[in-house]
C-alpha cells in the first residue's frame, strides 16, 4: 500500500474518507517529519489552528522546505473551496472518482503552486519573529546578547578585565539582561504559530538550545565558573545561529 | 497584558491627554486598561502622540476618519511602518456616530457623545417607539479622571480585531467543528451536538446570527460584527455584501436550530462558501 501523510496530524479523517483512500490503495498516517522520505503523498489540510486560536497559512514554508528536500513528493491540499485552485487541490465535497489518477496528475513538490488559504502567513510570521518592527526582533536581541557574551568571554579568558568589572559593565548591564529576556519572550510569543511548520525536528533543536540561553551568571561565584557559563552560552549562540539560518535563511 | 487605547477625535480641550501632565491620564478601575484622548489634525503630531503612549503592552489606535481629522489619514500605511513598538498595535478608523465607539441605543458601553462639543456621552434619549432615557456609566468622576473599565473592554473587543479577521476565524472554526467527522448525511443532531460541545464556537455563531445566548461570554460579542454591519449599511458599494451577511445569518440560525435543512453536509458547505465570499468582500482597511 502507498502511504499518505496528513497534516495537521490531529485533523479528523472520518470512516468514509479513510475507506476512499484505502480503496485507492493508500494508507493514511498523521504527519511525522521523519516519515517524509518514505511517503508517497503529503496531504495538507490548511489553514492550521494554533493553540491560541490563530489560523496559520503555512503553504509557502512547506513549498520551500519540500521542494528543497523532498522535491519528488506529491503534495495535495485539501479543503472546502469551490473554486479549483489547481490540480493539487482536493475538494472534500467533490472527491475524484479515481484518486490514483488524481495523484498521478498532481504536481510534485518541485512544481507545486501552493494555494494560499489567506490566514496568517507563516513565512511572514518568521520574518516578524526574527526582524520585528524597526529592528526590535529576535535577531537584534540575539545579536546584542551574543556580542556582550563574546566580549565578556574574551576579556575574562585573556585577563584584560576583572571579574567584577565584566559583571558590572557587560553582563549585568540592563541592556544585556533585557536582550536575554526578550530573546525568550519573543520565542514564547511566536512558538505556537510555528506548530504549522514542517520542520518540527529543527524547531525542537532550536528550543533546546534556547533553553540554554538564559543569563545564569548570577549563580557563578568565581571567574572559572563564569567562564564555563560563558562557554555554554557561546556554544548555544553558535548552534542557534546555524538553526536560524536553516529555518529562515538569515 | 496592558491594554492601551488612544482615540483621536474632537475631544474638548479639558478632556485631552496632556503628555506632560500625568493627572490627565484616564484612570480605570481595571488597571490593565488605559485611555489616551487626543485631538490632532496633523500627521506629525499624531505620530508624536502615538510614540508618547506607554511602550509596554498592546496599543489600539482609534482614528476619527472624518473632517477635521481626515487629513491625518493620508499616510496611514506610513503610520503603520513608522510606529516603533515592541508590543502589538493596531490602527482602526471610525466615524459617523453609530458604531460601537459611540454611546447609543445599540451600544450602551460606547463612550463618545456629541462630536461638536467633543464630550464623552452622558445620556441618550430614544423617543420612538417608546420613550427611553439611557445614562452612560462610563465616567465615574470627571475631575479625578476616573472611568469604568467595562466600557474600554467593550471597545477593545469591538475594535482590536478587524471584521475581516473575525469572519475568517469564524469561517475556519466552523469548518474545524464540522469537517471530517462521522456524522452521517442527515444527522443534524450530530452536527449541532458537536458545535454545541465547543462553547466558544457555539456562542460565536449565536452572536453572529444576532441572537446571543444569555450566558454568552463578553468575548463572543465581536462576532455580532456590529462595525461591519454599520459600514455596509452606510456604503452603497457594498449592498451585495450586506445581503450576503443577512442570508448567512439566516442559514447559521437554521444550523443552530436544526431547521429547514435537508442535506446537512451541503448546508454547512454553503455556509462556509458564503463566509468565504463575505471575507473576500470586506474592505481590508475596515
Amino acid at each position: 500500500m502507498k502511504k499518505i501523510l496528513f497534516f495537521p496530524g490531529n485533523w479528523p479523517l472520518n470512516t468514509s474518507r479513510q475507506t476512499y483512500f484505502e480503496q485507492a490503495g493508500y494508507s493514511c498516517a498523521p504527519y511525522q517529519q521523519a516519515e517524509l522520505a518514505t511517503a508517497d503523498v503529503l496531504l495538507l489540510v490548511t489553514p492550521v489552528r494554533d493553540d491560541e486560536g490563530n489560523w496559520i497559512s503555512p503553504e509557502t514554508v512547506w513549498k520551500k522546505y519540500l521542494s528543497t528536500h523532498f522535491s519528488h513528493l506529491k503534495v495535495i491540499q485539501a479543503g472546502w473551496h469551490n473554486e479549483v485552485p489547481g490540480k493539487n487541490y482536493l475538494n472534500w465535497f467533490e472527491l475524484p472518482v479515481n484518486f490514483e489518477a488524481f495523484v498521478e496528475l498532481a504536481s510534485t513538490a518541485k512544481d507545486w503552486v501552493p494555494y494560499d488559504t489567506e490566514g496568517e502567513n507563516l513565512g511572514e510570521m518568521w520574518a516578524k519573529f526574527l526582524d520585528g518592527h524597526d529592528k526590535l526582533g529576535f535577531t537584534d536581541w540575539f545579536n546584542v546578547a551574543k556580542r556582550r557574551t563574546i566580549l565578556s568571554w574574551e576579556q575574562l579568558s585573556q585577563n584584560t578585565a576583572l571579574y567584577d568589572e565584566i559583571l558590572a559593565d557587560y553582563l549585568n548591564d540592563p541592556d544585556t539582561l533585557e536582550a536575554f529576556e526578550n530573546i525568550q519572550s519573543r520565542w514564547k510569543r511566536y512558538k505556537g504559530m510555528f506548530s504549522a511548520d514542517p520542520r518540527q525536528q529543527e524547531l525542537a533543536a532550536f528550543e533546546t538550545q534556547l533553553d540554554q540561553l538564559k543569563a545564569g551568571w548570577q549563580d557563578c561565584d568565581n571567574p572559572e565558573q563564569l567562564l564555563e557559563r560563558l562557554n555554554t552560552l557561546n556554544t548555544a549562540f553558535a548552534q542557534l545561529e546555524t538553526l536560524k539560518k536553516e529555518l529562515h535563511g538569515t | 497584558m496592558q491594554k492601551n487605547i488612544l482615540i483621536n477625535w474632537t475631544f474638548h480641550r479639558d478632556l485631552r491627554t496632556d503628555w506632560n501632565a500625568t493627572n490627565t491620564i484616564w484612570a480605570c478601575n481595571d488597571a490593565s486598561y488605559q485611555l489616551f484622548t487626543i485631538n490632532e489634525t496633523e500627521v506629525e503630531k499624531l505620530n508624536a502622540a502615538i510614540e508618547a503612549c506607554p511602550s509596554e503592552g498592546e496599543l489600539l489606535v482609534l482614528l476619527h476618519k472624518n473632517p477635521p481629522h481626515n487629513t491625518t489619514l493620508l499616510n496611514i500605511e506610513h503610520l503603520y511602518k513608522s510606529i516603533k513598538r515592541t508590543g502589538k498595535f493596531t490602527i482602526r478608523l471610525f466615524g459617523g456616530g453609530t458604531e460601537p465607539l459611540y454611546f447609543g441605543p445599540k451600544s450602551e458601553f460606547g463612550i463618545l457623545g456629541d462630536r461638536d462639543k467633543g464630550l464623552f456621552a452622558t445620556s441618550y434619549e430614544i423617543k420612538e417607539p417608546a420613550y427611553k432615557k439611557v445614562r452612560s456609566t462610563f465616567m465615574v468622576d470627571r475631575d479625578s479622571r476616573k472611568v469604568e473599565a467595562e466600557h474600554l473592554a467593550y471597545i477593545w473587543r469591538n475594535y482590536w480585531e478587524s471584521p475581516k479577521k473575525t469572519v475568517y476565524r469564524l469561517m475556519e472554526d466552523f469548518r474545524l467543528h464540522t469537517d471530517g467527522f462521522d456524522f452521517g448525511a442527515n444527522n443534524s443532531g450530530a452536527y449541532r451536538g458537536h458545535l454545541q460541545s465547543n462553547s466558544t464556537v457555539w456562542h460565536a455563531l449565536h452572536c453572529f446570527t444576532g441572537q446571543p445566548r444569555s450566558d454568552a461570554p463578553a468575548e463572543a460579542e465581536q462576532y455580532a460584527l456590529t462595525t461591519l454591519q454599520d459600514h455596509l449599511e452606510k456604503s452603497s458599494d457594498h449592498q451585495d455584501t450586506l445581503s450576503n451577511l443577512q442570508q448567512l445569518r439566516g442559514k447559521v440560525s437554521d444550523t443552530l436550530n436544526g431547521e429547514n435543512i435537508v442535506d446537512y453536509p451541503n448546508h454547512v458547505r454553503t455556509i462556509y462558501t458564503g463566509m468565504f465570499d463575505l471575507f473576500k468582500n470586506i474592505p481590508v482597511n475596515l
